[in-house]
């Protein structure tokens, strides 16, 4: 954050792009229900950001926790300038929440769980998918994918592995 | 089967992708065995994480590079005086900056549209007087006063510099986060004296202003004002009624005991 509120728009830029944008993208579909606008707030956002880079205090909060806060705002500021719906989802009006409050963080958390399992191998992301995705057990996986049931064991064994790896080098667990 | 098999289980049962019939035998094996019970607590952090997993949805293609186009094309050059805002220094300068503070914005939630009395943000700041040498322009006047705004949550703010014209008092405010307001109202900057009531105001405008179709705010406003008389900065949203008086209730203020003396 410090280097990009000194001017580089390089790789301390791309490194947040490439790992908040697919998240924010299901963060303003959640929020705005409409892929044109989520996109367009995705792009809001990172300007913010790029702008108030050098206004990022560590004390204050975590880089995730800035910018899912600018972003909510960016999507307050696109549903009010469309005049379109309100921003609430099923679990309430997230156009008031903001970090800290409950459906906001789960909301949040399962954004970035969902982008932490792209990272994983295709096996392991294939596995859990199906689990959580298409709620299979164990016994329909190796049906549907015709591979023995202890190979399936051992991947989701392997996977869960994996991904507490990679949300635990996000900072999640 | 087999015990060993029964520890093959362990990464199915917290996935929930256990057979019932697996599952009954896993949890009564979770009982008494040390090593599963043990790989179920480091896993459990994630287990849960899992559980508020988001639905799947499709990236649109060139999703990033949009991004870095849309970054890119706002790093163009904003129009009127980026100059005075952006030539003051962040830290300490040789012959010593002006102090800058942090000071708290009101929390904008709850930015329903409901709501005569309007949201308001009232901002201020101590004189402070500014040191020349930060200037980078000569012909710059002196400024007189600067410091960032952040909101609570620290996602939202905006940079304000006042400077010292024979004129008057200039103010410059930029900020890329203050929110848009409903149509018709606005926001306003005063400079307000002591003693300064609703029922017995002392204040005067600076002029009013709103943020442009991006959500951002870089404006430069005028008062003819005595700093001595009118000393603190105050910022409100207006209704728009084309009453001059203030009517934005206020939501934050700060005492004028962060007067900072001299050079």
């Amino acid at each position: 954050m410090a280097r990009m509120g000194a001017g580089d728009r390089g790789e301390p830029l791309e490194a947040l792009v490439e790992r908040y944008s697919g998240p924010l993208f299901g963060f303003g579909l959640r929020l705005l229900r409409d892929r044109g606008m989520a996109e367009e707030m995705v792009q809001d956002t990172f300007v913010r950001l790029w702008r108030g880079a050098k206004r990022y205090d560590p004390e204050r909060g975590s880089v995730r926790t800035f910018v899912y806060a600018i972003a909510r705002n960016a999507a307050i500021d696109l549903q009010r300038r469309a005049a379109s719906r309100p921003l609430s989802t099923d679990e309430g009006d997230l156009g008031s929440a903001g970090a800290g409050d409950e459906p906001f963080d789960k909301l949040v958390l399962g954004l970035d769980v969902r982008s932490a399992l792209q990272t994983l191998s295709d096996k392991h992301r294939q596995t859990l998918e199906l689990a959580y995705d298409d709620d299979l057990t164990q016994r329909q996986i190796a049906e549907r994918l015709g591979i023995p049931l202890g190979t399936v064991k051992t991947r989701s064994h392997h996977a869960l592995r994996a991904l507490r790896q990679e949300l635990e080098v996000r900072g999640l667990v | 089967m087999s015990e060993h098999s029964r520890h093959d289980d362990l990464a199915g049962y917290l996935i929930g992708a256990l057979e019932p019939d697996e599952r009954v035998a896993f949890e009564a094996h979770l009982g008494s065995c040390p090593r599963c019970r043990d790989e179920a607590r480091e896993l459990g952090d994630t287990t849960l994480a899992l559980a508020q997993l988001a639905p799947p949805f499709e990236l649109p293609a060139g999703l990033a590079a949009g991004v870095l186009a849309a970054v890119a094309a706002a790093d163009q050059p904003t129009g009127s005086d980026p100059g005075a805002l952006e030539a003051r220094p962040e830290s300490t300068a040789e012959g010593g900056a002006p102090r800058r503070r942090r000071l708290a914005w009101p929390r904008l939630a709850g930015l329903g549209l409901a709501g005569a009395a309007a949201l308001a943000a009232a901002v201020v700041i101590g004189i402070q007087l500014g040191d020349q040498d930060d200037l980078a322009r000569s012909e710059a006047p002196p400024v007189e006063l600067a410091g960032t705004l952040t909101t609570p949550d620290g996602a939202g703010g905006g940079e304000l510099v006042v400077s010292l014209l024979a004129s008057g008092r200039r103010v410059s405010f930029e900020s890329e986060t203050l929110p848009i307001l409903p149509k018709g109202e606005f926001y306003e900057v005063w400079f307000v004296g002591p003693g300064d009531a609703p029922a017995r105001p002392n204040r005067i405008s600076a002029g009013t202003f709103h943020p442009d179709e991006q959500g951002l705010t870089d404006v430069t406003l005028h008062a003819a004002v005595d700093p001595a008389l009118f000393p603190r900065v105050e910022i409100t949203a207006e209704p728009g009624d084309g009453n001059p008086a203030v009517d934005g209730e206020l939501v934050l203020v700060l005492e004028a005991t962060d007067v900072a003396d001299g050079p």
